[in-house]
């Protein structure tokens, strides 16, 4: 396969592959057995774990390690783990505003604000997600759910875009995901009559001609919204034309979930919906954000007593982000904080143990051709993209896993070659991250993603977003 | 009309407009001056007007359940009501293709002019129910090109054994599906650097605007005419629909999306305040009772909902308002004392919707009301913020206000202070309501509440008692008033005014005491409801 350059991806590559009819490819797949790499990305607001006062801290060797707290859960599979430890991500502004958009497209050009279509809070990228560029290589789909993923207002947060910098948005209601998921799943078992796939068939085609029509007539904001509706509609007739390559029964399709289900359930479903749709390989991709509003969790304060519900009253971002180190709740807020994560970690492993009992198309199972990877906007959770700790999970060979692997960290006063800053729209890199007062790491979170892509099968040679991420002299390899 | 030509007449086209340049923007001359209009959109109907439109066409012949979930993201600042936020994504478009599947099948059961056909024989009347439904649909004919282009799917449809059926559901989807049904278009054509709305444009801008419906009879006839780019016969619909009972719902939707009401839904609440499901629902159906009864007045003010003081409550919403209910449980209108309640910033709903998780949320109130209802831009967070505090060692949160505490903190942090010495204060107004808008005294056990203050507001000064008084003294001001009709501006045409509309409409406005009759005359008057400008906006 020849190999794709960074540009290509950043300036269209939802060319590629398209042509190839997703029924094809799954026929083809069904028949050769081969199981295909996929990739849950995992946000958690905040991060998993944030380190400064919060004192995440790996200790031991790469292959003999202790997994800190609030992690420590992760001890149950810990052999699954491997986990990248002190990334960092783009340095500059609100490092919560730009790191959604810059999570998983390492492509926010420096000092970039908010957007009509993102609002003010949220820059654009100029290019487009993991997610999107993994399954567009394949021709497949990528399934984004939100489980409260969200902030300032929104239902959920702006983290996965296209090649034209459109927002993908993400399923935050399970019972909108099951109805968008099931429908094509059960259709594929249950071909439609003549008559009505020729409805179907032309309904699709009269739909992106009479768009067209639309579409001469107008440029700009206008044009890139009509390009989204026809686009959206393109996709889900391939959704619907699709075939999965394993029919499934239906005792193996979950029950459909109730409007508003408590968080728990909510959490339940989704993970429900990715074993699907894996599963049935209709999916390559899973986007699964998490965020407030858990439910049924319990911690343990500062006198050892179990106590439950959320601490932060009304505002979690702000009592955990922005308390005063002289403030009585921190320790409150801390020990909280931990046990919060925790419960997280506790449904991550549960989920772990679903795909771990799941069988796949090749015979073993699916969290062998699957990895999990736990990040977050911040490193610390208070608006610093610093020491960005990412956990990846599965893969089976693909990885060596059970090992923790530190970033070699430079003076950024003394780079050694290392360039730490941003870069404008038009190529010029800009300096910055110099007075933080502490090492960074040599690797941007751009060499993590490019390194993912390449494992699940993108030829991503020339790294992953901004080219300014990908300067890093030594290549982060998880192999 | 050529350029310059009877400048001093309103709407005439003008300004530095050159003839030789398509692409440079030209200007209406106004009375108050030369005006840029705004810029075109494509205008995805929102879910109450997709319904009243597929009513309008099909009739009563589905279930709220058959129409599609758009799953819009309500903001909690700003408008719903925005073009560049209502799309059709990945998301909502699985829904929107079951309901369009839905809606199909329920026109070929009993919608005449579909169901006719199916029972008719030959192709004649398939092109019926596109001219019928489609002008109903898309609120303008469709063109000989579109209806080829259906028929001859539909005959291929037809061709691959479809059923006479499956062809009736096929032309009814698209109808139903297609961008002509789903965006209002306002592009106009272009005519002295400006885009003038075409007839149908104008009608569906006038109808959604006051009727959240599309076009009747009436109104669309004169669209075929094309008499509506006349300002008198526009201005004569205007006062029509204005008439009409319906205008009190669309009045009722703008400030429903402009206060954020239906957040309420989705707004994380401890179980102590007893915000349930039903609760929110009655509240939000209460305050929409209010608002409709307020609007239904002769002479309604747009202030009218800003001052009532007969609110509906049922047996799930009196608890909020701490008022016996004189029937049971249904909604019945209370005269609340107005020595606690005034209008609908002091309704339940607005305040919990405007509130922390427990807390009154001083500063989500107080962002709120001076980005929304003052006009007061903020602009973003600081990019770092600073952890360290400098608190008084014996200051004791448990005995002081909320406001007390936030204040000792902010004040403490260099970086919150320059923005928090503003923000706060629009919130400290709002503290005789806790997070889920009962009326208090007092806080924490005892902590008397202090719900005085003083807002600076441009060149006016607000000063107030209590949250009553705050309410009141807001309502006064310039500064809200003129916020008012800006956001109504905005909310009608997707685009804020610029200074001359502005100016416009907060005259007639201030001058009628925000009459609805003088505010839709002004509104129909400003060059941004019928021209658009030239340029289109990037993204």
């Amino acid at each position: 396969m020849s190999k794709i350059d960074r540009r290509t991806f950043l300036k269209g590559v939802a060319g590629t592959g398209l042509a190839a009819s997703l029924m094809s490819s799954r026929v083809a797949l069904g028949q050769t057995t081969d199981a295909p790499l996929r990739v849950v990305l995992v946000p958690l607001v905040h991060g998993w774990g944030r380190d400064l006062d919060f004192d995440r801290t790996f200790t031991g060797s790469e292959f003999n390690f202790t997994i800190p707290s609030p992690l420590t859960g992760l001890e149950a599979i810990k052999d699954q783990c491997v986990f990248v430890d002190g990334l960092r991500g783009t340095l500059w502004g609100n490092a919560h505003d730009v790191s959604y958009s810059d999570i998983f497209t390492a492509a926010v050009p420096f000092d970039e604000h908010g957007s009509d279509q993102l609002g003010q809070h949220f820059p654009e990228p100029v290019g487009p997600s993991l997610d999107y560029v993994i399954a567009q290589h394949h021709n497949s789909q990528v399934l984004r759910v939100s489980a409260n993923y969200r902030s300032w207002g929104r239902q959920s947060n702006p983290i996965c875009f296209d090649d034209s910098a459109r927002v993908l948005d993400s399923y935050y209601e399970a019972h909108s995901a099951y109805d968008a998921v099931i429908g094509p799943i059960r259709d594929a078992a249950a071909p439609p009559q003549p008559g009505r796939q020729a409805m179907r068939s032309e309904f699709f085609d009269f739909m992106r001609r009479d768009t067209d029509r639309m579409l001469s007539q107008v440029t700009g904001s206008e044009r890139t919204k009509l390009e989204g509706f026809v686009g959206a509609f393109t996709a889900l007739g391939e959704r619907l034309n699709s075939r999965a390559a394993v029919t499934l029964t239906e005792d193996q399709i979950p029950e459909r979930p109730q409007n508003s289900p408590a968080f728990d359930a909510m959490v339940n479903h989704y993970f429900d919906l990715i074993r699907l749709v894996f599963q049935a390989d209709t999916h390559r991709v899973a986007v699964l954000g998490f965020g407030e509003g858990v439910d049924s969790w319990e911690w343990l304060d500062a006198q050892g007593n179990i106590q439950s519900g959320n601490p932060w009253g009304s505002d979690f971002h702000h009592n955990v982000a922005h308390h005063g180190s002289g403030h009585e709740d921190v320790e409150r807020a801390r020990l909280a904080y931990d046990g919060w994560v925790e419960w997280y970690i506790a449904k991550i492993v549960q989920f772990v143990q679903m795909l771990s009992n799941t069988p796949d198309v090749d015979g073993g199972m699916l969290i062998d051709n699957t990895i999990i990877m736990l990040t977050g906007e911040v490193g610390t959770g208070n608006h610093d993209t610093r020491n960005k700790l990412h956990t990846l999970i599965g893969g089976g060979d693909r990885l060596q896993r059970g090992r923790w692997i530190q970033a070699p960290l430079v003076d950024p006063r003394a780079r050694n070659g290392v360039f730490i800053g941003g870069e404008s729209r038009s190529g010029e890199l800009i300096e910055s991250g110099l007075n933080y007062g502490r090492d960074l790491s040599a690797w941007h979170t751009a060499d993590l993603l490019a390194e993912i892509g390449r494992l699940a099968g993108v030829p991503l040679d020339n790294g992953f977003g901004l080219p300014s991420n990908n300067l890093a002299p030594v290549a982060l390899t998880l192999t | 009309m050529s350029v310059g030509e009877n400048s001093d007449a309103p709407g005439a086209a003008s300004g530095g407009h050159d003839p030789n340049d398509p692409t440079m923007p030209g200007t209406i001359e106004t009375p108050q001056g030369e005006v840029e209009p705004t810029f075109a959109h494509l205008r995805r109907l929102t879910p109450a007007q997709y319904e009243s439109t597929v009513r309008s066409a099909l009739g009563d012949v589905f279930d709220a359940d058959d129409l599609p979930q758009f799953g819009d993201d309500i903001p909690t600042i700003g408008l719903n009501n925005n073009p560049s936020s209502l799309r059709i994504n990945d998301v909502n478009v699985s829904s929107l293709y079951n309901a369009t599947q839905a809606l199909a099948a329920a026109a070929v059961a009993n919608t005449p002019v579909v169901s006719g056909c199916v029972m008719a024989s030959g192709d004649a009347c398939f092109e019926e129910v596109v001219d019928d439904l489609g002008a109903r649909l898309w609120r303008r004919p469709v063109t000989a090109e579109e209806k080829t282009d259906i028929m001859g799917a539909r005959a291929r449809v037809a061709d691959a054994s479809g059923s006479r059926v499956e062809q009736a559901e096929f032309v009814v989807m698209v109808l139903l599906a297609s961008p002509n049904m789903l965006y209002r278009k306002e592009l106009g054509v272009t005519e002295d650097g400006v885009q003038r709305l075409t007839s149908f444009e104008i009608a569906s801008a006038l109808s959604y605007t006051l009727w959240n419906a599309p076009p009747d009879q009436e109104l669309y006839d004169l669209a075929v005419a094309d008499q509506l780019i006349d300002p008198d016969v526009l201005r004569g619909q205007a006062q029509r629909l204005a008439d009409d009972p319906r205008v009190s719902e669309s009045f009722t939707e703008f400030f429903l999306d402009y206060l954020k009401i239906d957040a309420i839904f989705s707004k994380q609440k401890i179980a102590e305040l007893g915000l349930t499901p039903a609760a929110r629902a009655a509240l939000v159906e209460g305050i929409r009772r209010d608002l409709i009864a307020t609007f239904s007045v002769p002479g309604a003010s747009l202030l009218d909902p800003f001052r009532n003081l007969n609110f509906h409550i049922d047996g799930e919403s009196a608890t909020f308002f701490d008022v016996p209910l004189a029937q049971d449980g249904e909604f019945e209108v209370v005269a609340l004392d107005r020595a606690q309640r005034l209008g609908v910033l002091s309704h339940p709903a607005f305040l919990s919707v405007h509130a922390g998780e427990g807390d009154s949320g001083i500063v989500k109130r107080g962002v709120f009301t001076l980005e929304q209802l003052l006009c007061v831009h903020l602009g973003p967070p600081p990019d770092d913020i600073s952890e360290a505090e400098d608190v008084p060692a014996d200051f004791n949160d448990a005995e002081e206000t909320t406001r007390a505490v936030l204040t000792v903190r902010h004040s403490s942090q260099p970086d919150c202070v320059a923005c928090h010495s503003a923000i706060d204060p629009a919130g400290f107004g709002y503290e005789n309501y806790d997070s889920a808008g009962r009326y208090r005294t007092v806080e924490k056990g005892d902590v008397t509440i202090d719900a005085s203050g003083e807002l600076n507001v441009g060149r006016e000064m607000l000063r107030f008692e209590n949250s009553v008084d705050y309410i009141d003294t807001l309502v006064g001001s310039e500064a809200l008033q003129s916020c008012l009709t800006d956001q109504y501006f905005t909310y009608v045409l997707g685009d804020a005014p610029r200074r001359v509309e502005r100016e416009m409409l907060y005259a007639a406005f201030s001058e009628n005491g925000g009459a609805l009759d003088a505010l839709v005359d002004s509104l129909i008057s400003t060059p941004s409801f019928t021209a658009r400008n030239i340029r289109q906006e990037q993204p």
